[in-house]
């Protein structure tokens, strides 16, 4: 497997391009942007993106779509039905996406959004805004802030130590390091707030 | 970090080291292997998938190498030269570094959190997307450090300071920062408080 973690600053979030040795078939978490310098990190590889991972449809992870959809044929992978007008392979709970060799497995996560998903592959786990290092996801009102707490001990904690988590802004952490000092995962810390609409 | 072997020896759950079946625990004859190990290091250049969980290094030279996608987790490192290197994908949790020298190094996307940092310097140094949450530092400089998008949240400081840093979009919420002194740094670009939080 080849792993290139991609950092977008237009919306300071990370994407990241998984590719399948043999096949050189790719996938892309989040798009949120396409620039000259993603195609360059794709081609140089000799990488055909042929499915696109959403891990939420907020603007930041996937503004790319478009500009990646005239270029590469992929196919999209998203909670919704439909992304910026593009129909999607509705993606739920257990669901397996294959990219050439490489096998995700899907974890619905809500909470941060209604329609968060993640997305594991071998030990490395893809959480969008659901948790990134020291923090959980913002949540638009406390239901939706339990929803998320409940999402991410029952499906991430949940997860073997050293599963490393790459999420959609920020650096990469490990479950264990989640569970030991994440201290917005306790109850009684107050949301982070969003301003966006809970999908 | 994508690629690991686990231990040969009967029951052990742990992380093979580069180039030998066993984890640093089980290493049949642990000074020979370090003597290789340096030897090894010696004669390249660039690296990737150097697991190292476990082990203790001292007196390395390892100046102007680069490490990608390596799993060093638990280590410990001692009075080792690191000016000038790069690591990409670098995970250095919950291990120990002692009197280790970063500077003009380039450090993306790894993860040092929980980890002992006593006696460093990051002098010149790039330090981007990485995570240092819950770390201990103590008795290190960062000066005319780039600390862009990093996160020490819930990190404890004791005689650190923070000269003439770029800490945009870098985290430190929930620190104790009793012991840390910002001088000439950005810290109005930095998040400090949890209600501003905007990820
Ligand atoms: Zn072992």
């Amino acid at each position: 497997m080849r792993f290139f973690p991609h950092y977008v600053i237009s919306g300071f979030s990370n994407m990241y391009l998984l590719a399948d040795d043999e096949s050189r078939e790719a996938a892309l978490i989040d798009p949120g942007y396409f620039d000259g310098e993603l195609l360059k990190l794709i081609e140089s590889h000799g990488l055909t993106v042929s499915a696109v991972l959403v891990t939420h449809a907020h603007e930041s992870h996937i503004a790319g779509i478009a500009t990646l959809l005239r270029i590469y044929e992929a196919k999209i992978y998203s909670f919704r039905p439909k992304i910026l007008d593009y129909p999607t392979i509705p993606t739920r709970e257990g669901d397996v996406i294959r990219v050439g060799k490489l096998r995700f497995d899907v974890i619905e996560t809500p909470g941060h959004s209604r329609d968060s998903l993640s997305f594991r592959v071998a030990n490395l786990l893809f959480t969008g805004d659901t948790l990134t290092a020291g923090l959980t996801g913002t949540a638009a009102h406390d239901q939706a802030h339990h929803l998320l707490l409940s999402s991410i001990r029952k499906s991430i904690l949940t997860l073997p130590d050293d599963t490393i988590i790459f999420p959609g802004h920020g650096p990469p952490t490990r479950v264990c390091l989640e569970r030991a000092d994440n201290a917005m995962l306790n109850e009684l810390c107050p949301r982070s707030r969003s301003s966006s609409a809970f999908f | 970090m994508i690629v690991r072997q686990s231990c040969a020896a009967e029951g052990c759950g742990g992380i093979a080291v580069w180039n030998s079946a066993h984890c640093a625990a089980h290493l049949p004859d642990a000074a020979a292997y370090l003597a290789d190990l340096k030897a090894r290091l010696a004669g390249g250049s660039s690296f990737e998938a150097v697991h190292l969980s476990g082990i203790a290094l001292e007196g390395f030279d390892l100046s102007g190498k680069e490490f990608v996608c390596s799993d060093w987790s638990g280590a410990s490192l001692t009075g080792c030269a690191f000016t000038g290197v790069k690591f990409n994908l670098v995970f250095l949790d919950r291990g120990r570094l002692a009197r280790c020298r970063f500077e003009g190094a380039k450090v993306k996307w790894s993860v040092f959190a929980e980890t002992e940092i006593t006696g460093c310097e990051f002098i010149n140094t790039d330090v981007f997307r990485c995570n240092l949450n819950a770390a201990r530092i103590a008795n290190t400089p960062f000066r005319n450090a780039t600390l862009y998008s990093t996160r020490f949240i819930g990190a404890h400081f004791q005689a650190v300071e923070f000269e003439n840093c770029n800490l945009l979009r870098s985290h430190f919420e929930m620190a104790d920062l009793s012991g840390a002194r910002f001088s000439n740094s950005n810290t109005e670009e930095a998040f400090f408080d949890r209600e501003r939080i905007e990820e």
